[in-house]
């Protein structure tokens, strides 16, 4: 294998997006035949290096290299027009029509230019599905397929485009165990016809399987690129941490008081399966794990905004069979969401507006405003948040991110809730800011509220929390005490041993 | 597999024939027990030739409604269409034929107009759709101040009132559209298209087809319809009547959404046709009934909601199956 020109090379790619260096001279190279695994925590810069290669992103530096030749206009056409085709997590197949369709949507054969060669689409679909070994009729339609068979149809559309160099991202996310085999067959069968593959995924059993090398990246750098053969599991693990934690948290631990919120045996929708965790008065509980892991559907259960079923739910001393949003309010229970843009905030109105949104029930009992209460909570928490620039009827869309997050949280604050689930707390916030809204935690979990804080980042979750559980596929799969190092969380995270 | 037969067999029925055709053949037998008037040849042809526009105006609209669109200026579109038609052979002398043709042409234009706004200004395309009524009920009214166009040329009545080979002319105009759409739709790549626009607007982007090129054209399309519908209505009458399509579109829209293609990417041209069907069935029954008007209008709107809901169901019951069928 080695020897030969490498189907790809990119070399000392570079990609900045405002206040992040995202990735910074990275390289990577791929052989015909060769499956190269991808690994990184979450945004080490794993995506953005692929969006480069589609051509979805402009990289600010570097030079990509197809067969040896340079390539001086990078874009999605010229990507795809050099054999580059993706698998994206999320498919984009029509479910409602055929196999065939899909496989070559866009592409579509003709009778003299004008009407679909049904017969012959049917017979070229079968024929490269046979190839990749995946016994799917061409004519049934895309809904009455499994995941896998539906990925298998991702991979032979991708095909069916001359693809050389595929991109598979956390292929078997999704996929039962027999249905994982079934996609490593069709990878073998396609290393054999000199397709490269660049497998991104999270689980290190695969890595073993059926990588031949692998990467690693961290923060937006290439750490390294190792045989496969000569690395152990361990090795890479060590790569993807190697991190000493800079930051100064500012967590200040009290004495625990009373359970706050327990859950036990919690089920819900397809990526909760068996959720077990407490939370105490006085107490910042971290929710680590891998993106996907089912950590933000966990708070969204516990919230009752998706339907779930559980053993036992207890919250502030009560149990509870059901619980819906408004209840959650009602009893002290606040969310403050991952996507603050799209969940947190009414963009187009006021910053007083959204202050008092979630407790208008408790400021105006009888149900009539008055606009001078509003216009007091308001500047309360404008005041308590330091939020900038103080001026009540600023729009929020155009705070910056810093100050939209405190607007989110004080809205929930307002609301006086005891236990607070947050999720992503500082994500795409600038660095002073992060500082106050992790000085801000802390002061109202020593002042006897409850904080669930789930987390990406895992300097946050090991600077923050004073303890740690870990979610792999659904389930809590570890609990550990503040000062556990992150390997041992990563391992954890990612369900090795 | 053989206990699975009486399963799958279910499962076809409920998928592959719109659920419409069943609550169609419950209503049919009930207006012919209820009244010996309703299966007569008689009201059987009167059915085709009123039930020709609205058919012809469901065919294009399941087109846009499958791209995940809405379209409610095509009645208006029509009426506008009609009077254009009548004007250009009154003042103008011209042929028959050729006022056809312009009448097919002010039609496509303003489908393209919705297209465009749809797709280059991103207005939905209710707003869209809605505001092209506007424009083209205004047109319509100004052309003659709000009058009639009548004294059209004596043998452009052939089209609405005459037979060829024993079959009256509209229905012939609903068979040949009903192809034309069933072809677009099924045999061409633009079939394709028009439904991945519906199903998955990202994925043909993706697969580095012009999405809105297409999208323009599924408009175009219904606009036809409109300009083919005008042909039929102003032949019947004989003359053009500006306000002619009012709430028309609002039966087009609701037979397409009945024929099944209530979720965008899906639909057929014979389902756009059996809703169409149900809702000309349903307004003739109640008229047979001899059903007062006002109350006719309430009886409508229950049974629409009824035989969405209905659908609904269905669809969601056949999904049940499916889930269940593959957990197993």
């Amino acid at each position: 294998m080695k020897g030969n020109t490498p189907l790809l090379e990119m070399k000392e790619i570079s990609k900045s997006f405002p206040g992040v260096k995202a990735l910074d001279h990275v390289s990577f190279d791929l052989f015909p035949g060769e499956v190269h695994v991808l690994v990184g925590e979450n945004g080490a810069g794993k995506s953005t290096l692929m969006k480069v290669l589609a051509g979805a992103y402009p990289k600010d530096e570097g030079e990509i290299f197809i067969n040896g030749e340079t390539q001086s206009r990078w874009s999605p056409t010229a990507a795809r027009a050099q054999g580059v085709a993706m698998v994206y997590q999320e498919f984009t197949l029509l479910p409602f029509r055929s196999v065939a369709e899909n496989i070559f949507l866009g592409r579509e054969k003709t009778l003299a230019g004008l009407f679909l060669d049904k017969a012959s689409m049917h017979q070229e679909a079968g024929k490269i599905l046979k190839s990749i070994g995946v016994d799917v009729d061409p004519r049934v339609s895309v809904l009455e397929l499994g995941v896998a068979e539906q990925q298998m149809v991702e991979i032979a559309k991708a095909l069916a485009m001359d693809a050389r160099i595929l991109v598979l991202d956390e292929p078997t996310s999704a996929l039962s165990l027999r249905e994982i085999e079934q996609l490593f067959s069709t990878v073998a069968k396609l290393k054999k016809n000199g397709v490269g593959i660049i497998y991104i995924s999270h689980r290190m059993e695969e890595l073993k399987q059926i990588g031949d090398r692998v990467t690693v990246m961290r923060d937006g750098q290439l750490i390294g690129t190792r045989e496969v053969a000569d690395i152990t599991i361990d090795e890479v693990i060590t790569m993807m941490i190697g991190r000493e934690i800079n930051e100064l948290f500012p967590r200040h631990h009290c004495q625990p008081g009373e359970v706050a919120l327990s859950v036990k045996g919690m089920k819900s929708g397809k990526k909760v399966k068996n959720v077990n965790l407490e939370v105490h008065f006085g107490e910042i509980v971290g929710l680590s794990g891998l993106v996907g892991s089912g950590r933000t559907e966990t708070a969204r259960a516990i919230f009752g905004l998706d339907h779930m079923t559980a053993d036992d739910l207890e919250i502030l001393g009560k149990k509870y069979k059901h619980i819906d949003p408004s209840l959650a309010v009602d009893i002290g229970v606040g969310l403050i969401p991952e996507d603050r843009r799209r969940d947190g905030l009414f963009p187009i109105l006021s910053m007083e507006k959204n202050l008092v949104m979630v407790c208008l029930r408790k400021i105006f009992p009888n149900g009539v405003m008055k606009p001078s209460v509003e216009k007091k909570t308001a500047t309360e928490y404008v005041k308590k948040f330091d939020i900038q620039p103080p001026a009540l009827d600023r729009i929020v869309h155009h705070l910056s991110g810093g100050n939209q997050q405190k607007v989110v949280i004080g809205k929930w604050l307002a609301a006086k809730p005891r236990v607070i689930i947050i999720d992503e707390p500082t994500r795409g916030i600038d660095v002073g800011a992060k500082s106050e809204v992790h000085s801000f935690m802390d002061r109202l979990a020593n002042s006897g509220h409850a904080i669930l804080m789930i987390s990406s980042e895992m300097p946050e979750i090991l600077g923050m929390s004073d303890r740690i559980y870990v979610m792999h596929e659904g389930k809590v799969a570890g609990e550990f005490p503040r000062g556990t190092d992150s390997e041992e969380i990563l391992r954890c995270a990612m369900g090795v041993n | 597999m053989k206990a699975n037969n009486g399963k799958q067999l279910r499962q076809f029925i409920l998928e592959k024939v719109p659920t419409v055709t069943w609550i169609l053949i419950v209503m049919m037998i009930y207006f012919s027990a209820s009244n010996s008037n309703f299966l007569t040849f008689a009201n059987a042809a009167n059915l085709c030739r009123q039930g020709a526009i609205l058919l012809i105006l469901c065919l294009g609209v399941i087109v846009v409604k499958i791209t995940g669109g809405i379209e409610l200026s095509n009645g208006a579109v029509m009426s506008l269409c009609g009077m254009v038609l009548a004007w250009v052979m009154v003042n103008m002398n011209m042929p028959p034929y050729l006022a056809i043709i312009i009448s097919m042409l002010v039609g496509i234009l303003f489908g393209t107009l919705n297209g465009i706004f749809v797709t280059f200004m991103g207005i939905p395309s209710f707003v869209a759709t809605l505001g092209t009524q506007g424009i083209a009920v205004g047109l319509a009214l100004g052309m003659n101040n709000g009058n009639v166009i009548g004294g059209l040329p004596e043998k452009f009545s052939i089209i609405g009132n005459d037979n060829f080979l024993n079959i009256p002319i509209p229905l012939w105009a609903i068979i040949l559209v009903f192809i034309l759409t069933s072809v677009l739709l099924n045999k061409t790549p633009f079939g394709v298209y028009v439904y991945a626009l519906g199903g998955n607007e990202e994925a043909l982007k993706l697969s580095g087809k012009p999405a809105w090129l297409y999208k323009v054209l599924a408009y175009s399309y219904s606009g036809l319809t409109a300009g083919i519908a005008a042909c039929i209505l102003t032949s019947r009458n004989m003359a053009a009547q500006p306000t002619v399509g009012l709430g028309m579109e609002f039966e087009a829209f609701a037979g397409a959404v009945l024929g099944g293609s209530y979720i965008a990417g899906k639909g057929t041209a014979m389902g756009g046709v059996l809703g169409g069907i149900f809702i000309l069935i349903l307004r003739n029954g109640l008229n047979i009934l001899g059903i007062p008007t006002y109350l006719q209008l309430a009886i409508f709107g229950t049974v629409l909601i009824t035989a969405i809901v209905l659908s609904t169901l269905v669809e969601r019951r056949v999904q049940k199956m499916r889930d269940e069928e593959r957990e197993e």
